[in-house]
């Protein structure tokens, strides 16, 4: 450890530096480490590895599920009443400007068709229960 | 302490034998501990500084057969995550001056059976850029063209700064001797 380019009082103060006992790892990091070597080497993630990757994994398929959801035209099998729906829609439109105009149909739409559903009692008949809005087969 | 370009055990290592890992950890682990101890002022975030460097460097285990020095290699590796975790226990021993004086007066620190006091503490206040040189040079016992590659400097600008370090402990050494009147004199 002496080098001859330092002056004998920093080479003193280099050696003193060097002196004493030395920290040495213990023994069970050895074995910790190794350990995680060994995994590593196996290709074993851990926890903390898995987890980003499940929830980027999620996201994807939440993100693909919005955009299929929203580009998927879903059309009714009885047709809207123009004259009902349009009038409704506008009304929907002026309540709530932010709306656009296919998302006012849409409401106006849904609030047609929920006004016009009976509950239908399951009845033990033997056949299947009727789906009828007043009266109207769906 | 020197070892070749292309060391032995960097085909072994690329290749993951597990026994040429273990070999690695045999022939490092205890320098690369010291430095990180005193780097880091606490064995625990030594210990875990340590299994990051094995961590990242068998992780990216492929480039080790372009590496050329491996025992500066992985104390770069250690200096990346000694910063990691000192920023992460905002314990960044150079953070203030507040920070190493609590470092100096932590019973965690390195042990220091064969130092004085007054070097330990003289040493407890080096800027962290110095202290480095130190930990390297010392605990690390790398040569000062691997410092160098360490820090990313020349091997004369290394030695220089480890100069510099030794003459700032022995300024700080001689004013915790005559606090008051100076002893050139």
């Amino acid at each position: 450890m002496t080098d001859p380019w330092l002056s004998p009082e920093l080479d003193e103060i280099q050696r003193a530096l060097a002196a004493g006992p030395r920290d040495d790892p213990p023994s069970r990091l050895r074995a910790r480490i190794i350990g995680r070597v060994q995994a590593e080497l196996r290709g074993k993630k851990s926890a903390l590895h898995r987890y980003p990757l499940a929830a980027a994994a999620a996201l994807v398929w939440l993100n693909l599920a919005l955009s299929a959801t929203n580009a998927t035209w879903q059309p009714l099998d009885v047709p809207a009443p123009r004259a009902v729906v349009e009038p409704l829609a506008r009304q929907i439109g002026e309540l709530l400007p932010e709306l656009s105009r296919g998302d006012a149909r849409r409401l106006a739409v849904l609030y047609w068709a929920g006004s016009r559903v009976v509950p239908c009692p399951d009845v033990p008949s033997g056949r299947a229960p009727d789906r009828r809005v007043w009266g109207e087969e769906i | 302490m020197d070892h070749p370009a292309n060391d032995p055990l960097a085909p072994g290592l690329a290749a993951g034998d597990l026994r040429t890992w273990e070999a690695l950890y045999d022939r490092l682990a205890g320098r690369l501990y010291r430095a990180a101890v005193r780097l880091l002022n606490c064995r625990e975030d030594a210990e875990d500084a340590v299994q990051e460097v094995f961590t990242t460097v068998v992780r990216s285990r492929q480039r080790l057969a372009e590496v050329d020095d491996l025992d500066a290699y992985l104390f770069a590796a250690l200096r990346h995550a000694a910063a990691r975790l000192a920023g992460r226990n905002a314990r960044l021993p150079a953070a203030s001056e507040a920070a190493v004086r609590k470092a100096v007066a932590r019973p965690e620190g390195p042990r220091e059976g064969g130092r004085s006091p007054e070097l330990s503490r003289a040493l407890g206040r080096l800027p962290a850029a110095q202290r480095e040189v130190i930990a390297l040079k010392i605990d690390g016992e790398l040569t000062f063209a691997q410092i160098g590659l360490v820090m990313g400097t020349s091997a004369n600008t290394a030695a220089s700064r480890y100069r510099y370090a030794l003459e700032k402990l022995r300024e700080a050494m001689r004013l915790e001797e005559c606090p008051r009147s100076p002893c050139d004199d």
